[in-house]
């Protein structure tokens, strides 16, 4: 009797407290934590590297205001795993961009603070790494590779929190939500080399259209060009858009891909790819007697280039043509040389090899220049997040002087439109054309020709 | 063995899960633990517990697959990824207010895929079924990415993913926090942590075993292993489709790249961890190799800042590299999982201080 009296109790408990779980969560005192304006928190260590006091000239700092209010940005990328190398240095170019900021008091009242979290490089772990520094409570973030930005969409929405993305795919931005990108999306880019190889073949010379060819593993970064490239070419009379290989993500070995590539006899290989794989195609393709000056590296390989020469020999990349929306660093801009000063004095790292330390520099540059634009209007010590998105819509033609220039809107989300093309030539890299007349890929843009041929398919 | 004095008087008595009255003690402060935990665990690792629990939920179904049943199952990943897309494209197209009914279906959905694919294990075994069911991981996935080939429709938003509302109970309540969503994943672990514990007790349950222990036998008991198997990989898969809803409705966006074969494999081998054919193994199982990559994952930039000779992409793979070896050594030197080594220590326990 006592035992069954004892048994009803504990079990009226347990149901007292399964009934109290909806209870406490609906009172929801954990609830994801609003951007609200935070008093100076002590900053807590991160796991990426501090910078290093170094020698080389910086501009002045002018002394700061008595109040000032300190705010955290969060940086999500790889810091270990396959990326790690393009990470440190461009982890160490978005600090570098801050910590400029603070001491020079570019915003005054107003410091930033960085915090990272780790994704491996795994859209996985994208969100775990979110959550590892959303308990900071950054008001804003940034972020790359691309597809984090997928990832990350939804609850910078709920959170009313922007996030300034290297990249990013068609899905982030369509519709137009928390997620600015800086550098051209997959589609735009190819738009743009596709404009580029139809203004510069020499039909004359060839007697033919140039035959372009894209090779990519198959994810939203290989594959989201395609059909619109291909739309495109049929309006361009002097490319033939022949083939479309694309591998599993993940394939290392393209025998198969080049082979038939190669029976295609194309003028260009377009290579949306990552680091690794790019590197294996362009090996497997010199092996099978194709030459090295046809492949054409873009997007984030761009940026590894550094260590991309290094791995493969300067010999295979020689004559190779590159892609991206940023300057290079032997293009001599003003832009270039203020860089130059604050990654030498707060990076804390060497001067890079790779084109990395702009992945984190740019984007950080247009994200401070959206918070100061959102200090000016709402006051530094009471911004937040959904001032920094409303700031970011009104940048238009912001030019840090180390990519082309970024044009945000309340409809605008992808910042660049526009491609430098590079020529790698004795073992360096050159611009080819003038760096005051990018190819503007965004014009047509994709989603014109991709809504222009669904229109006529209705039609039919 | 039971505490000497412990014995039963009646049937529901014999029935019981929870016998004594130090065990109902002992449930009771769990679930007080569980309900104060998101209070003082933080934010990062409030995020871990609720990975955790959908993984635990994900597990509890190869439990019954394989644990119990003795059917191999390497694409328990995927299944959950056909659960995740229909609760995701089901809450799109009706509204967030109906996962309460979504949630099962996407259950029910996952596990009709899972039975088609483990259809192969009537006639093939152990290895065979392995490759077969990792079958399923690839296709699964390849057909997602590329379903506007092969359906005509975007509606699986190719690899570009999907976006998903979070989970809502008819309007009334949205489980849109971490807070809110650790005591809806808390209460379906719980809820799918009895299932599968008595599952083992039910005819059902004793029918998998049959046929994990000799299916010969089986057969000649009068077991039908066309049933059952297919059964087992049913109730399995159901589990994940559980999961990949959770999963979904807590990321609030889903692609095809989330559910990869290597979260297949780490599966299982939370369940060899554990102790093949135990709940309680599971849920062992489970938290630690949990807990392992956690670990792994915090200590790995730390490594890296002490060890700056080292490319920095060897140290993220410290997790992959434990939980190897903690699979090997489980192997090799306790194969019946931590689940064993928990029946010893109690054992031990309760003959303290006297040796056996």
């Amino acid at each position: 009797m006592k035992s069954r009296i004892f048994k009803i109790m504990v079990l009226g408990m347990l149901a007292l407290s399964l009934l109290a779980m909806p209870l406490l969560a609906a009172c929801g005192q954990k609830d994801a934590p609003a951007p609200a304006p935070t008093p100076a928190p002590a900053p807590k260590p991160s796991p990426a590297p501090a910078p290093k006091p170094s020698p080389a000239p910086a501009p002045k700092p002018t002394p700061a205001p008595a109040a000032t209010r300190t705010v955290k940005v969060g940086y999500i990328a790889g810091f270990t795993g396959p990326l790690a190398e393009g990470t440190k240095e461009a982890f160490a170019g978005a600090k570098a961009v801050f910590d400029w900021a603070n001491e020079t008091n570019y915003i005054p009242g107003l410091k930033v603070e960085m915090v990272s979290g780790d994704d491996q490089y795994q859209a996985a772990k994208v969100m775990q790494a979110y959550k590892q520094i959303q308990a900071e409570e950054p008001i804003a973030f940034l972020s790359y590779p691309a597809g984090n930005a997928d990832v990350l969409k939804e609850v910078m929405r709920r959170n009313k929190t922007p996030l300034v993305n290297y990249g990013g795919g068609n899905f982030s931005i369509d519709p137009p939500g928390w997620v600015f990108v800086t550098v051209a999306m997959y589609d735009t880019q190819q738009f743009a080399v596709l404009k580029w190889i139809n203004e510069n073949w020499d039909v004359a010379r060839e007697g033919r259209p140039a035959r372009f060819a894209h090779l990519a593993w198959d994810n939203s970064m290989g594959t989201s060009s395609i059909k619109p490239g291909m739309l495109y070419a049929e309006q361009l009379p002097l490319v033939d858009y022949v083939a479309a290989e694309v591998a599993p993500s993940g394939t290392m070995d393209f025998t198969p891909y080049i082979t038939r590539l190669k029976q295609k006899d194309p003028d260009f290989i377009y290579m949306a790819l990552v680091t690794p794989p790019a590197i294996s195609a362009v090996k497997t393709g010199i092996a099978m007697g194709i030459p090295k000056e046809k492949f054409m590296y873009f997007d984030y390989v761009t940026f590894m280039w550094g260590a991309m020469l290094r791995a493969v020999g300067n010999e295979v990349v020689e004559g190779a043509f590159v892609g991206t929306s940023f300057y290079h660093y032997t293009i001599d801009t003003p832009g270039m040389q203020k860089f130059w000063g604050i990654w030498d004095k707060y990076s804390g790292l060497q001067r890079p090899v790779g084109l990395a330390a702009l992945v984190g520099y740019n984007p950080g540059l247009v994200l401070l220049e959206g918070m100061k634009r959102a200090a000016a209007t709402t006051g530094a010590d009471k911004i937040t997040g959904e001032d920094i998105y409303k700031a970011l819509q009104t940048i238009k033609d912001f030019n840090p002087g180390t990519m082309v220039p970024v044009t945000f809107g309340p409809d605008i989300r992808d910042g660049a439109r526009e491609m430098l093309i590079y020529k790698v030539k004795d073992g360096k890299i050159y611009l080819v054309g003038d760096v005051d007349k990018p190819i503007d890929g965004g014009n047509p843009h994709p989603s014109e020709i991709l809504a222009a041929a669904a229109a006529a398919a209705a039609k039919k | 063995m039971r505490p000497a004095g412990t014995f039963d008087v009646s049937y529901a008595e014999d029935m019981a899960i929870v016998r004594t009255r130090l065990q109902w003690i002992l449930v009771a402060l769990v679930v007080a633990f569980i309900i104060a935990l998101p209070n003082f665990s933080g934010l990062y690792w409030l995020n871990v517990i609720i990975l955790m629990g959908i993984t635990l939920i994900a597990v509890f179904g190869l439990h019954i697959t394989t644990g119990l049943c003795g059917q191999i199952n390497l694409g328990q990943s995927a299944f959950m990824a056909v659960g995740a897309y229909t609760s995701a494209i089901l809450t799109n197209a009706l509204g967030a207010e109906w996962f309460l009914v979504v949630l099962p279906l996407a259950g029910i959905n996952a596990g009709i895929v899972g039975t088609i694919f483990g259809a192969p294990s009537l006639k093939v075994k152990e290895f065979y079924l392995a490759m077969a069911t990792m079958a399923a991981q690839f296709i699964i996935v390849y057909l997602l990415i590329h379903s506007d080939e092969f359906l005509g429709t975007t509606l699986f938003g190719g690899p570009n993913g999907l976006g998903v509302p979070p989970a809502n109970i008819f309007g009334f309540f949205e489980f849109g926090t971490d807070f809110k969503m650790y005591y809806l994943v808390m209460a379906l672990v719980m809820i799918m942590g009895l299932l599968a514990l008595n599952m083992t007790r039910t005819r059902v349950g004793r029918a998998f075993v049959a046929i994990r222990d000799n299916d010969l036998a089986a057969e000649v008991m009068g077991i039908n292993l066309f049933y059952y198997k297919l059964l087992s990989f049913f109730i399995g898969c159901f589990f994940a489709g559980i999961a990949g809803a959770l999963w979904a409705h807590y990321f609030y966006y889903i692609q095809p790249e989330q559910f990869t074969l290597h979260n297949s494999v780490w599966y299982l081998g939370m369940l060899v961890v554990g102790g093949m054919g135990s709940v309680l193994g599971t849920v062992f199982g489970t938290v630690f190799i949990t807990l392992l990559d956690a670990l792994a994952y915090n200590v790995a930039p730390f490594i890296s800042a002490a060890l700056p000779y080292l490319p920095q992409n060897i140290t993220y793979v410290v997790g992959i590299i434990l939980f190897a070896i903690v699979v090997i050594v489980f192997l090799i030197y306790e194969p019946r999982g931590l689940a064993h080594r928990w029946r010893i220590f109690k054992a031990s326990y309760r003959l303290w201080p006297y040796a056996y």
